[in-house]
């Protein structure tokens, strides 16, 4: 008997994101009648998009320990590549855009690794020097030539928008990579506890190096589609996307001490923050409150995760 | 063995000056750049020139100073533009009621962001980049809503101006007050019981726990002195340019911890002093002057002055270890 009620009480708060959704639905379609059906859920998904690929890439390296600040310029410069290398076909463009990803995450990852620098510092160096290289290049917006090129977003199949099949697809990659392959495996080994990590003989560097690239690779993936949604490159993209996409993932129960977590919960993070942003144009909030409410957001986000933390650390130091 | 101990005594000349390199590099790296800038523009090194590049560094030296203190106690405020802005546009907002309340109320201001920083990252022990990176929107997001988004206009009062352009003994008022602050926190950082404190928990915070120092509240009083030095300079800030506008502001943040890791001090934490954030400062002044008189696009300058960052960064992980050695 007690069991069963400790069950439904751990049901509850496991799935608690789940119940936040669904009472921010209900509040919406009380407020606007118009709200509750498919295509406004779809809408929302699809608005969500490249900011839900940018947090899937961000929660693998969240999941090691690390951080990456330079996910909005990659997801600028990348698109800028795709649009620059129109002249050489579809293909030779995007795949030109999302080696820039990697390139930019192995930099990142060399830094990090090799340099020894702290990861924050390291990824806000080089979201300034691509910011700048971004800047330099273009000199701002360019449109792009291809006229396939933006059906690759803005297309739809079977009445969904395209955006979201990528999601989907990025989000199950990276689930089987993190639920049931070694290299996920070992990203919460090393984001639990990197010395142990290493004396069980896990290759902490190789494997951090690579998470990096990874989550350069799938802000590359955003930054393409980004560019397919508007046709455009503008190095001005993905300003404040390091503070959304992180506030997505610790949500979704990613901590950012490391070591747990999942995109599970991100997709779910990812999706209160698309409905709390639709329920301020709803509700008719003014663009400098919005600002003010996403960082009051993600500061409650930030110290509900730091106190949880701290008990979960003071309780191993107990038991 | 007694050659040995003799050997110590002599001074060794070879030694001297590989110490002098490791300690002095920043220095002669500008005095490099200066000749070959005063070479290259005649301009660069006539005393107007020099008189308006203390003018230009004053705020951002400030705040260098505040970042530095948040940077020796291994930290890093991402919120100190926003801060700044914040404290500006009240600066502005309230000078209807006089000029010292206005003033007044933009270094509480700082201060009250400060303590929020502090509060966050030293008593609930969150990660500071992440609280900095949402106190930075909270900020900014405050200062778009008390201005409206819109320009606002300092009043042109004696003050102003006196702080601005006015000099003593041939030197602005302005940078008498730059001397001054780091004249303060350098001595307060060098010679007190708290300065040593601060430099223990930036080291080892869990060796200055120990050893009987109240850790989070080092860390936390580094946020508020932060929050105090910027709002000093959204004071300097509002004198000196008439318009202030929020967006502006935001490209000091990038300049503050160049400038702080151009003076070597160690984002690890533990090492670093303001004499060597004042040369970083000048170092990084005399870049952008040169830039200017050049004439290199913006967006290279952004390009450049994010390279530096990076160089220096690698610069002073390659050398942390000799450094402690000599």
């Amino acid at each position: 008997m007690k069991s069963n009620k400790q069950k439904t009480i751990n049901f509850f708060i496991d799935q608690k994101l789940l119940f936040i959704i669904i009472l921010l639905i209900i509040i919406l379609t009380v407020k606007d009648r118009s709200f509750l059906t498919l295509k406004s859920l779809i809408s929302i998904l699809d608005h969500q998009a490249i900011q839900g690929i940018l947090a899937a890439g961000m929660t693998i390296l969240l999941i090691s320990g690390s951080f990456d600040l330079s996910v909005g310029s990659v997801l600028a410069i990348s698109g800028i590549a795709t649009i620059m290398l129109q002249k050489y076909g579809m293909f030779v463009s995007v795949a030109g855009g999302l080696l820039v990803g990697i390139i930019i995450g192995s930099i990142n990852g060399l830094l990090v690794v090799k340099g020894k620098i702290n990861a924050f510092i390291a990824t806000l160096g080089t979201f300034i020097i691509f910011r700048g290289l971004g800047l330099g290049i273009t000199g701002g917006p360019i449109k792009g030539t291809i006229e396939n090129f933006p059906k690759i977003a803005q297309g739809s199949f079977l009445g969904i928008p395209n955006s979201i099949y990528f999601l989907v697809i990025v989000y199950v990659i990276v689930w089987y990579i993190l639920k049931y392959t070694k290299f996920g495996r070992n990203d919460y080994a090393i984001g639990s506890n990197i010395v142990s990590a290493k004396i069980a003989g896990i290759n902490v560097n190789l494997n951090t190096f690579f998470y990096f690239v990874a989550c350069s690779f799938a802000a590359s993936i955003a930054g393409v589609l980004l560019a397919s949604k508007v046709n455009t490159g503008n190095p001005v993209f993905g300003d404040n996307v390091p503070m959304l996409v992180i506030a997505a993932a610790v949500l979704g129960g990613t901590s950012l001490f490391g070591g747990k977590g999942g995109v599970i919960g991100t997709i779910q993070g990812v999706i209160i923050l698309g409905l709390i942003e639709r329920a301020m144009v709803i509700f008719n909030v003014d663009t400098n409150y919005q600002l003010f409410v996403r960082g009051t957001i993600l500061l409650v986000v930030i110290i509900t995760d730091a106190v949880t933390s701290n008990r979960q650390r003071k309780l191993l130091a107990i038991g | 063995m007694n050659e040995l101990a003799e050997n110590k005594k002599i001074p060794n000349f070879g030694r001297g000056l590989k110490k002098l390199f490791y300690n002095q590099t920043i220095l002669l790296i500008l005095i490099l750049f200066v000749i070959i800038i005063s070479i290259a523009s005649p301009n660069f090194l006539r005393v107007s020139n020099i008189f308006n590049i203390v003018r230009q560094i004053t705020v951002l030296g400030i705040m260098a100073c505040g970042m530095a203190i948040v940077v020796i106690g291994k930290g890093m405020d991402l919120s100190a533009a926003s801060i700044l802005a914040l404290a500006a546009v009240v600066n502005v907002m309230l000078q209807q009621f006089g000029y010292w309340p206005a003033a007044i109320a933009g270094v509480l201001v700082g201060v009250a962001c400060g303590f929020l920083n502090g509060f966050i990252i030293g008593k609930i022990k969150a990660n500071f980049i992440i609280v900095t990176l949402g106190t930075q929107i909270l900020f900014t997001s405050l200062a778009l809503i008390i201005s409206q988004g819109r320009n606002l206009s300092s009043r042109s009062e004696k003050i102003f101006s006196y702080i601005s352009d006015e000099s003593i003994l041939g030197v602005p008022v302005i940078a008498w007050l730059l001397l001054f602050i780091m004249v303060i926190v350098g001595v307060t950082l060098q010679k007190t019981i708290s300065g040593r404190r601060l430099y223990a928990t930036g080291l080892n915070d869990k060796a200055a726990l120990v050893a009987g120092i109240n850790v989070s509240n080092v860390i936390m009083s580094t946020y508020v002195i932060n929050g105090l030095l910027i709002g000093i300079a959204s004071v300097v800030l509002c004198a000196r340019l008439p318009r202030i506008r929020v967006g502006t502001a935001a490209d000091y943040l990038f300049d503050v911890i160049t400038v702080v890791v151009l003076g070597g001090t160690s984002l690890s934490g533990g090492i670093g002093n303001i004499y060597k954030t004042a040369i970083g400062l000048l170092l990084f002044a005399v870049i952008n002057n040169a830039m200017a008189l050049l004439t290199v696009p913006f967006e290279f300058q952004q390009l450049t002055r994010g390279v530096i960052l990076i160089i220096a960064v690698l610069y002073d992980e390659f050398n942390r270890r000799k450094r402690v050695l000599y």
